[in-house]
């Protein structure tokens, strides 16, 4: 049985639009998400059992309730949050009255804002693929709806959809390149709300945490200019840590300005640039001494801080999609080697009063026993060395001293622990000291070129002033953990997770892996990081550089001009009239030969007719082209005509066509 | 004040109406009258896009507005593929009629008040999808074509007396793949279809006339005709001359002859039949020559200006409602 036209239909247009309202569902409200599913589903009932769509005073009153209802949960109409609100109250209104072709085309609309406002959340190939393919069903939807209700036709409304967007793709490509991109916004939106933050943490509490959560997620890439620094060398600062209440780890929140560090500079300096992956936070990452940060950046941070308290973009500006800069970095540099201001120096070396005595206790011995600070550091990493510490990621909660705790008792943890009782230890003697957070490691990828920073290479350790040296790094857990430091991922570093393993064991996997992501990277840096600097880079590349409006207008108008022509052309042919069946082309070529020897056959004249004029007309030919005549009715309207009647009357044309030649003088 | 509102918009509608008209002329003019089968050129295709397609291209603006205002290159991309998606539906519908071939395929003449039909052949060299044919307002259904495909579409227009009806134009339009572009085109035909007058109601007029006083044309006098042989069935031969049987044995379909029809022919002369007017008593003719071919009779026609000698068939009958139809018509009348 052939379902009606409507619910088929409805099902079509319904389902494109639940796909392109799908990867908003974790941000609606629930009761939007909720009324869109049942005003689906009651519609189709609807449509099944005839029942009466709801009548207008009640869709309006609907409507009215629903728009008031998303002003009070968002208190405003206006952002991307608001919006797509909006637009699914909408969807699940308009649901309730479709029934004209008009209205499904306003669904199909409202499916395509669904799309825009899902990459407006965020940028990712992923999304780009999923964003597709519901514009691809959405389309399909409209194609659908715009047959004529009798076609009578196969209706293939999803091939036709397809063919559209594929044959639409160069002149797409045209309009990327060239359609003129704009710096900054001309209307100020609210920005979405920040959902999951990943990446770096603002405090650290060693003791608190039972179990490091590793994910194998990207955090950045860096490209560099010449050779990446050898892996023991790959720090990345991205937060310092300065404020001790004995358990938790904090940033600095008193004495932060002061003036620019002195920064000496020495060692190799790499040139590199950074893309980082959406945080939902302010803070960007920097190899080791960052020496250079581009002007627009240092603008927005606390400028004089730049180089070795944590850079970010600035209050309120957290990274909600991937965001690329350029720095220069030292490894080597000397940062304040001359002298510490005094609050600083105090500050840094402050601990809470009262807490972790048997900590202090070690340190003055130690201290004691020292001569000087960098005998004083080396005693203490010796004691971490000689000890029984144990790197684990699944270390044993700790009490109410968590550093005594843990030097004396548990002696099991990961970098916080050791970055944390290390820093500790110090301060008890009076070295200033703090924590740095942020990643330790990258892995480079061959094939692309970069290095890739994982989730997993999170990692934090210490840095002591010393006069004359300024602030040393000093990382604790490369005394316990070498591997760790090595293999640039605290996971690797503690054998294999069962995927990992795989990774491991099968060494095509992780190339194949590396192939992926620098496949991926790539495409993704042409897509989303095309900016206006790039294509004025293109334009130069065709010479069209100077006068970059212009340029930009003669390039779009020449490029989509070919394109339109190519598309053209492209259609046309395959409009272009197809091939007759091979009897009939035989048939043609045979009245032509017949035409030219001065008796062609008339346009209304039948086969047998024509083949009785010529044999009259031409005795010697008589019994070859009636044979024809009579073969060619048979293969082409006997109704029990089979490929050999064909076939005789091929052989047939081709005998009378040597004959003809051979007769011709 | 509603009234002042009602004249503007008939202004208004006299307004369009003047301009369609003077569009039509001049596509006239650049085509000329078309005579048989057409062959659709490029230049006598005409598109434009439709309130959806409007509504499409505003919804594509507002899209490239958010896009550049988040400097969002994906969610451009999304908007320049729809873009060019439309661009593609544009071609597609424009080629859609493109190289079509049409030609006039005869007429069903209706009786006054029915609809009059025009059929068409349609054919193309290659695909085409859902082409709606339009007389006036009223469209028929949508026809596909395969490559090579000929196919058959009709377009009714409606009569109200008999005489001819005339189709001006013929408009061949398209919404394919997505309805925001409509192309069409006009083939200037200047067709006409007869409108046979409208039967008399059943018995309300007096008897059947009896032409030939004595001779039966009761059922029975079919039954004493001398079976003569089988012939093949010719379209108009009536049913009820068909040899079923051997049909139903699985061969052709053969139609029974008889000679010696013994019954004389009747004859309908419109001076026999009385009524109000010279419409009623063209009604009145018209039903007594569709009742005499339900029975089968041989029946002849005579009118003021001429006779149809007896005969019998449909050809026959349509023959004789033609002759009504034109008969006594105004010179300009249409």
């Amino acid at each position: 049985m052939k379902r009606a036209p409507g619910i088929e239909r409805l099902m079509v247009t319904g389902s494109a639009l639940t796909v392109a309202l799908l990867p908003h569902v974790g941000h609606l409200p629930l009761w939007i998400s909720t009324a869109f599913a049942g005003a689906l589903g009651w519609r189709l009932l609807a449509e099944q059992r005839g029942w009466a769509l709801p009548p207008r005073g009640v869709r309006a009153a609907a409507a009215l309730a629903a728009t008031l209802a998303v002003l009070a949960g968002y208190r405003t109409l206006n952002g991307l949050d608001a919006g797509s609100a909006l637009l699914s109250v909408m969807a699940s209104l308009k649901v309730l009255e479709t029934r004209a072709p008009r209205d499904h085309a306003v669904l199909v609309f409202v499916g395509y804002l669904l799309c825009l406002s899902t990459l407006l959340y965020e940028q990712s190939l992923a999304r780009l693929g999923y964003v597709l393919v519901a514009a691809w069903l959405l389309t399909a939807a409209l194609a659908r709806v715009h047959r004529p209700v009798e076609a009578n036709s196969e209706v293939r409304p999803f091939r036709v959809a397809a063919r559209m967007l594929a044959l639409g793709l160069p002149l797409a490509a045209v309009l990327f390149l060239f359609v003129p991109r704009i710096e900054g916004r001309f209307w100020a939106l609210p920005s979405a709300t920040p959902r999951h933050t990943t990446g770096i943490d603002e405090e650290m509490s060693p003791g608190d945490v039972a179990q490091l959560g590793l994910s194998d997620e990207p955090a950045f890439r860096a490209w560099f200019d010449g050779a990446p620094p050898p892996p023991e060398e790959r720090y990345w600062r991205v937060l310092v840590l300065e404020d001790f209440d004995g358990r938790k780890w904090r940033r600095a929140t008193s004495g932060a300005d002061f003036a620019s560090p002195e920064v000496v500079a020495g060692g190799p300096s790499y040139r590199y640039r950074v893309v980082l992956e959406p945080t939902q936070r302010e803070w960007l990452a920097g190899l080791d001494t960052v020496t250079e940060w581009p002007a627009a950046i240092a603008r927005r941070s606390r400028a004089t801080t730049l180089t070795h308290v944590e850079p970010r973009l600035g209050e309120r500006l957290p990274v909600t999609s991937t965001l690329e800069y350029a720095l220069r970095s030292s490894t080597m540099a000397r940062v304040m080697p001359g002298s510490l201001p005094a609050d600083l120096a105090r500050r840094d070396a402050r601990l809470p009063e009262g807490r972790s005595p048997r900590t202090r206790a070690l340190a003055s011995e130690l201290r004691a026993a020292s001569h000087d600070p960098r005998e004083f550091i080396e005693r203490v990493l010796e004691r971490f060395r000689r000890e029984p510490f144990e790197y684990t990621l699944e270390p044993p909660p700790l009490g109410a001293e968590p550093v005594d705790e843990f030097l004396f008792g548990t002696r099991q943890g990961f970098c916080e622990h050791y970055a944390s009782a290390f820093a500790v230890l110090m301060r008890a003697a009076g070295i200033p000291t703090r924590v740095v957070t942020g990643y330790q490691g990258g892995e480079l990828n061959a094939y692309g070129g970069y290095l890739l920073v994982r989730q997993s290479s999170a990692h934090a350790w210490d840095e002591v002033w010393l006069a004359g040296s300024g602030w040393v790094r000093v990382d604790p857990t490369a005394a316990v953990a070498p591997e760790r430091i090595r293999r640039g991922s605290a996971a690797s570093a503690l054998g294999d997770s069962a995927t990992r393993a795989l990774f491991t064991d099968y060494p095509w996997l992780a190339r194949a892996r590396e192939v992926w992501d620098a496949a991926h990277t790539r495409a993704y840096d042409a897509l989303v990081h095309f900016d206006p600097v790039r294509q004025q880079r293109l334009l130069d590349l065709l010479g069209l550089g100077e006068r970059s409006w212009q340029g930009l207008a003669i390039a779009l108008t020449v490029g989509f001009a070919l394109a339109a022509l190519a598309l053209a052309a492209w259609l046309a042919w395959e409009l272009r009239p197809r091939r007759r069946d091979a009897l009939a082309a035989a048939w043609d070529a045979a009245c032509a030969r017949l035409g030219a020897l001065g008796l062609p056959r008339a346009p209304a004249e039948g086969p047998l007719d024509y083949t009785r004029r010529v044999a009259a007309a031409r005795p010697a030919l008589a019994p070859a082209v009636t044979a024809l005549g009579e073969a060619y009715v048979a293969a082409r309207y006997w109704p029990g005509a089979t490929p050999a009647d064909a076939a005789r009357f091929q052989a047939l044309a081709r005998a009378l066509r040597a004959r003809l030649r051979a007769a011709r003088p | 004040m509603g009234a002042a509102r009602r004249a503007i918009a008939e202004r208004l509608r006299d307004l369009r109406r003047a301009a369609a008209e003077r569009v039509i002329a001049w596509s006239k003019s650049r085509h000329g009258p078309d005579v048989g089968v057409v062959t659709v050129s490029r230049r006598r295709v005409y598109i434009l896009p439709t309130r959806l397609g409007l509504a499409y291209a505003a919804m594509l603006f507002a899209m490239l507005l958010a896009g550049l205002n988040y400097a969002n290159n994906l969610a451009l991309a999304l908007t320049f593929l729809l873009a060019a998606g439309g661009w593609v539906a544009m071609h597609q519908c424009h080629h859609n009629l493109v190289g079509l071939k049409v030609g006039p395929a005869g007429t069903r003449a209706p009786f006054a008040g029915d609809d009059a039909e025009f059929a068409f052949t349609l054919s193309a060299p290659s695909p085409r999808a859902d082409l709606v044919l339009k007389a006036g307002a009223r469209a028929a259904h949508a026809v596909s074509l395969d490559a090579g495909q000929t196919a058959s579409a009709a377009v009714v227009v409606p009569t109200t007396r008999r005489g001819r009806v005339r189709l001006a134009r013929l408009r061949i339009e398209s919404t394919f793949p997505l309805g925001l572009f409509t192309a069409w085109t006009w083939i200037h035909g200047e067709l006409e279809c007869l409108v046979y007058p409208r039967p008399a109601p059943r018995g309300r007029e007096g008897p059947p006339p009896d032409a030939e006083p004595g001779a039966a044309h009761d059922g029975r006098a079919v039954g004493e005709e001398d079976f003569a042989g089988l012939r093949n069935f010719r379209s108009g031969d009536p049913p009820r001359r068909i040899a079923w049987k051997a049909w139903a044995r699985g061969g052709e379909l053969v139609v029974k002859e008889y000679v010696g029809a013994a019954r004389a022919p009747i004859v309908l002369d419109l001076a026999a039949a009385g009524g109000r007017d010279l419409e009623a008593r063209l009604a009145l003719l018209a039903r007594w020559i569709v009742d005499a071919e339900e029975r089968g009779d041989r029946y002849g026609l005579r009118l003021p200006d001429g006779e149809l000698p007896p005969g019998t068939g449909l050809p026959h009958r349509n023959r004789c409602l033609a002759r009504l139809a034109t008969f006594a018509l105004p010179a300009n009348d249409p």
